[in-house]
């Protein structure tokens, strides 16, 4: 499948409605991914934004509504078609514990029967970026630290150059020193490997240091929409005020 | 590699081969059953014929079944035991009119061997010459002695009570172990017990059997069965056992088993050669238990392992083709666990009209049991994994093959292993039942010890087994610790 992805709005969603156990959560939902930018989903947990993320890899399906990626609509069944190319990296980082870190990080490519000198050379690549050598590449996920395996798991999510890359909550599993050594190692590979990033996070810290943009989530709808400086500076409701006020 | 595998594999199935043309001699797994058995396999190998032996087949039902089914050609029944426990007859007829009713089954009943192993009472010789006691009526006038009668005699329908009746005998009995009885009229605890009426132990307990002046107890002659389509010449051959063996006879080799020590072969023997109807033979009688024992060992081997090989590759490729669907799951593991249930001697029994007896079905039993620790693993391994991986798997885009082959598998791999563990263990142990259906392994010193209340040969057969699963544990073990990572175990050790 090729990916134009240099279209405006690399995923669009167009009137989602969803509901769970007759409990409506989106109702007519519109919401747009700019281009190679990070943008960022803050919000409380439960309101939503898990699952705006789990819409657009197909892992949660909209009763009603239209997905658009790479300005294509899809359905369910080419949602899985397309899950390759969206890397995704969870909080649980989910690394396959049979596996050592390496073999995680080039599974995939493995499976797309790429030459073992392309996945010699993204692997060297990604490792680089990511600040991990070759004895922590061949440790076992449960041989790493939280920092560590976190780093891989991203490197697994970016193997295959997916132009999208969906992170639910990907950096929330460490401590914050470590948290913000690796900020520095993503947004290093970002800079060098531009791609169309969605951040899922409770952190507005985090968002702010990161995004390109921001989206404030509050009980399944997008309250505010915009750039991170104009987030910050003009809160469009109280309640994104308070989040901004009390994060930063 | 491909090559040392077919192999390993025509090695294993290699038993199925020697099913040549042969005569295959069967008899019930208790002493008499046995010597009666190598009485007539070593009278048809001295007649010419090619004998396969395949004594102690456990209960009355197993051996008749396998003679119908043509997996034996020949056993020893008794006419009593043939007329009302397998022809459901209310008494046992006449010769004549038995002949028919097993002629309706196409089964031939040969002349008898000459002796009645019926029940009876004994008294101590001592105590009868004392009393002048005969016969059972003559009990009538001794109303003071002490009975003491086995549980099973208490209890048929063709024992103690209407025996009592029928003589109008004034006793309560107690109950007793059989086992313990003669000790106990040695000790003039009791004077009367119940007996076999070719027991080994009644000339060594100085016994007379009373003589049943009423007939009350059904004839149970000792008589060869055949299929009405036997060769002439085997009929003809054991027609010529005919009134060779009667009570005392019969008492008297009983006792060279149980009480000399002597092997089946060496008795049957010496009374063959006695009785004038072989020459001095040379024929292979039943190996002592230290020759036999490699092959005691190969047999069971063969049988667990094939067993065990067939219910990886049918329990595993089934468990998760029905593992995402939970309710040919449940209906999977039920089934599974149901044939756990059914007794093993039943299941080896229900499973003669089928497959009648030997190698296959023995098999095919243990198969069927070793499924459900190897279906429940693998189905509780996948079911239970990290929702997180699933979760992980899906959404980084595996196809569902991929997942399986890629990620699920791997990680059940632990746990289905240590289902296969369990099932070899199992099937050790439960090989053993094997010997009542004829497959041999190391059953067959076990059930032929019990029979003779010989524990030495039991241990025969016990102590291999035992040792058997001791070794697997380790083998288990020691390619688990080569091939599955710490991490990943999921073992005690």
């Amino acid at each position: 499948m090729q990916v134009d992805s240099t279209l405006k709005a690399a995923v669009e969603l167009r009137n989602i409605s969803l509901s769970f156990d007759n409990q409506p959560l989106f109702k007519n939902l519109y919401f747009e991914l700019p281009t190679e930018k990070i943008t960022a989903i803050v919000g409380a947990s439960g309101c939503g934004k898990s699952t705006l993320l789990k819409l657009i890899n197909g892992l949660v399906l909209p009763d009603d509504g239209e997905i658009h990626i790479c300005g294509q609509q899809v359905s369910h069944s080419d949602q899985a078609d397309w899950r390759r190319h969206m890397g995704y990296a969870v909080q649980q980082i989910g690394l396959f514990p049979h596996l050592n870190a390496a073999d995680n990080v080039i599974l995939l490519a493995q499976l797309e029967q790429w030459s073992s000198l392309s996945i010699q050379e993204r692997l060297d690549y990604l490792a680089d970026k990511m600040g991990l050598d070759q004895a922590i590449l061949s440790r076992f996920p449960h041989e790493l630290s939280g920092g560590q395996a976190q780093r891989v798991g991203l490197c697994r999510a970016m193997m295959l150059k997916p132009p999208i890359l969906l992170l639910d909550e990907a950096f929330s599993a460490v401590d914050p020193i470590t948290r913000m050594d690796i900020y520095q190692y993503f947004l290093r590979l970002q800079e060098t490997e531009p791609r169309t990033v969605l951040l899922i996070t409770h952190d507005m810290r985090e968002a702010v240091k990161l995004s390109d943009y921001i989206a404030v989530m509050q009980q399944g709808e997008i309250v505010q929409f915009a750039p991170v400086e104009q987030v910050v500076s003009q809160p469009a409701t109280d309640y994104v005020a308070r989040l901004v006020k009390e994060h930063i | 590699m491909n090559r040392w595998l077919i192999v390993f594999i025509v090695g294993l199935l290699l038993p199925l081969q020697s099913l040549a043309k042969t005569v295959v001699v069967g008899s019930k797994a208790f002493n008499e059953g046995y010597l009666l058995g190598e009485i007539i396999a070593q009278k048809l190998t001295h007649d010419g014929f090619n004998v396969e032996r395949k004594l102690g087949l456990g209960k009355t039902i197993i051996t008749y079944e396998a003679l119908k089914q043509g997996e034996i050609d020949v056993y020893v029944e008794y006419t009593g035991t043939l007329a009302q426990a397998i022809l459901k007859l209310e008494n046992t007829p006449s010769p004549s009119t038995l002949q028919q009713h097993a002629k309706q089954e196409g089964i031939k009943i040969l002349p008898r061997l000459g002796f009645n192993n019926t029940y009876a009472l004994v008294i101590s010789e001592q105590m009868a010459k004392k009393n002048n006691i005969s016969k059972i009526s003559d009990l009538v006038n001794y109303p003071d002695l002490n009975l003491g009668i086995s549980h099973e005699f208490l209890k048929r329908k063709d024992g103690w009570q209407p025996l009592a009746a029928a003589y109008g005998l004034p006793y309560q009995p107690v109950g007793i172990e059989h086992s313990l009885a003669y000790q106990a009229i040695a000790n003039k605890q009791i004077a009367i017990t119940d007996a076999y009426t070719t027991d080994g132990d009644i000339a060594r307990y100085h016994l007379r059997i009373l003589k049943d002046d009423k007939n009350f107890f059904p004839r149970y002659d000792a008589v060869p069965l055949v299929r009405t389509d036997a060769d002439p010449a085997l009929i003809k051959s054991l027609q010529g056992l005919a009134n060779h063996i009667d009570e005392a006879k019969m008492q008297q080799l009983n006792s060279q088993v149980v009480n000399d020590d002597q092997s089946f072969a060496e008795v049957a023997e010496q009374f063959l050669t006695g009785e004038a109807l072989i020459q001095k033979s040379n024929t292979q009688g039943l190996n002592s238990p230290w020759q036999s024992l490699p092959r005691y060992i190969i047999e069971h081997l063969q049988l667990t392992i094939v067993a065990l090989i067939c219910s990886c590759v049918v329990g595993i490729p089934l468990s998760i083709a029905v593992y995402r669907r939970p309710q040919a799951s449940r209906m999977l593991v039920y089934c599974t666990g149901l044939l756990q249930t059914i007794p093993s001697i039943a299941l080896l029994a229900l499973m003669i009209p089928l497959l009648g007896i030997g190698w296959v079905p023995a098999v095919v039993a243990l198969f069927l049991y070793s499924l459900l620790p190897i279906v429940r693993n693998t189905l509780t391994a996948l079911l239970t994994l990290d929702p997180v991986m699933q979760q992980v798997a899906v959404g980084m885009g595996l196809t569902p093959r991929e997942q399986l082959r890629h990620v699920y598998i791997p990680l059940a791999v632990p746990m289905i292993f240590s289902g296969i563990r369990t099932a070899a263990i199992i099937n050790i142990g439960t090989a053993t039942l094997a010997a009542f259906i004829g497959a041999g392994g190391l059953g067959e010193p076990i059930v032929m010890g019990l029979s003779l209340n010989d524990t030495t040969l039991v241990l025969f057969g016990a102590i291999p087994a035992a040792l058997l699963a001791i070794l697997t544990e380790w083998l288990f073990e020691g390619v688990e610790r080569r091939f599955i990572p710490a991490h990943l175990r999921n073992t005690l050790g």
